[in-house]
């Protein structure tokens, strides 16, 4: 079995209170959901506890995955990147994790996310962001970059980068445009 | 506002919500947003795709085996303690040196993904924690080929670790070599310099461990093989690439 299909199976059944399934699902994965911990919390200690606390988040969402909302392995890392966002940010309200009852049929009208991923879609997706990364002007794709994978808020890249407030912004902005705009002309 | 700006502001909308620069009234706002509009739900989870690929380009690192007893006895699993240990067991993750290479490991992906942490300044901690060890870094990145070196000095250490991304191709009968440049005076001699994939270890003399901090920079340079780099005071090739050295907790 493909690694996204063996991924998607171990969720479905985690979704279903399959401890064995939910285990599998954890070592098979928790090695890259602890590297962008550690990257972003910069601390072992911190990454570890955001770690425990994703997986538990997993546990209880598992059901709430569908194929359309992407690679397994994807999703999970963004369960691990909110709950890093969650630490970072302990003095603001939590970043939860969006409760999307309707996903499935909104995913249904747009074609796009229904075109079927290839088995080494992970690569691939890696790939087309870098490439469309390499279009982004340097200051955009530094900051979209640093608020990736340092959790960095409008107002710490505005100090990082040695730029006016309104300045980063409007590199976010404009980089994540030209992502969109980019990778929607490789999809197609 | 028109339907193509309106279009616009809910993809900026999710991709600023799933990158986590949206202000707390903003993500707020988003959150509400999600309950009702169809449309933020899809750009919501087209960037956590996208985005959330940025992720994979990082190399895997070990959680320690006591992470996943923690997560076991929070959902108060069965008997499943430590049984989630990969089969093959990396080094211990609560070893310092261990991690300190796996961390340089997955920021080097990170950074040569952009070349885009030369310009970053030092790093500081927050949460009252203690700072970890000094380190010195630099990137030496060759835009033509893509190829990245990430280079580390830990305060202390008598070692540089390197790590090159790829390979570089150097012409026969031709060797790189690094130099340190420091505020003042003539390069130091650093040592060969990698041209394979792969993670090195150079030693450094006393002497350049001591003038390592910045503004100094790293220097390679292309010599014909066989001279030797110690009997000489600067480089007398051609200089391949220049990079600040970057002064940043660990």
């Amino acid at each position: 079995m493909a690694e996204r299909e063996q991924l998607a199976a171990w969720l479905t059944a985690t979704a279903q209170g399959d401890e064995r399934a939910f285990q599998q699902l954890y070592a098979a994965t928790s090695s890259q959901l602890y590297a962008l911990l550690l990257r972003i919390l910069r601390s072992p200690e911190r990454a570890q506890d955001a770690l425990q606390d994703a997986y538990v988040k997993v546990w209880q969402k598992a059901d709430t995955y569908t194929p359309e909302r992407g690679a397994p392995l994807t999703w999970l890392l963004s369960i691990a990147r909110y709950r890093a966002l969650d630490v970072l940010r302990r003095k603001r309200p939590e970043v939860a994790m969006p409760e999307e009852p309707d996903m499935m049929a909104t995913l249904l009208e747009d074609e796009q996310a229904l075109s079927p991923l290839e088995e080494n879609e992970n690569q691939q997706s890696l790939d087309a962001i870098r490439a469309c990364l390499k279009t982004l002007q340097p200051q955009q794709r530094d900051s979209v970059l640093l608020a990736y994978y340092e959790g960095l808020t409008h107002q710490e890249l505005s100090q990082r980068l040695d730029a006016p407030l309104g300045t980063v912004k409007s590199w976010i902005r404009r980089g994540l445009m030209r992502l969109r705009e980019c990778l929607s002309e490789r999809a197609s | 506002m028109t339907s193509q700006e309106r279009d616009d502001d809910v993809v900026l909308e999710a991709g600023e919500y799933v990158l986590g620069t949206a202000a707390p009234d903003e993500r707020d706002a988003f959150e509400q947003r999600l309950k009702t509009d169809p449309a933020a739900r899809r750009e919501l989870a087209y960037w956590e795709r996208r985005l959330g690929s940025l992720g994979l380009g990082l190399a895997p690192v070990q959680p320690p085996a006591a992470v996943w007893d923690r997560v076991s006895e929070t959902l108060s699993l069965g008997d499943t303690r430590t049984a989630a240990t990969p089969r093959s067991q990396a080094p211990a993750a609560n070893d310092s040196r261990f991690w300190r290479g796996a961390a340089i490991a997955a920021t080097l992906v990170a950074l040569v993904l952009g070349g885009i942490l030369l310009s970053q300044p030092t790093y500081h901690h927050g949460f009252g924690e203690p700072d970890p060890p000094h380190a010195y870094t630099s990137i030496v990145y060759d835009d033509p080929t893509g190829t990245g070196w990430l280079v580390t000095a830990w305060a202390g250490d008598d070692e540089m670790q390197v790590v090159a991304l790829g390979d570089y191709e150097v012409p026969e009968g031709k060797v790189l070599r690094a130099w340190l440049k420091p505020e003042e005076g003539e390069p130091m001699p650093l040592g060969t310099w990698p041209h394979s994939k792969g993670g090195y270890n150079m030693t450094l003399s006393e002497a350049t461990v001591k003038r390592m901090a910045p503004p100094a920079k790293l220097m390679v340079s292309m010599e014909d093989a066989g001279t030797s780099d110690q009997t000489r005071s600067a480089p007398a090739g051609k200089l391949m690439w220049s990079a600040p050295i970057l002064s940043r907790a660990g």
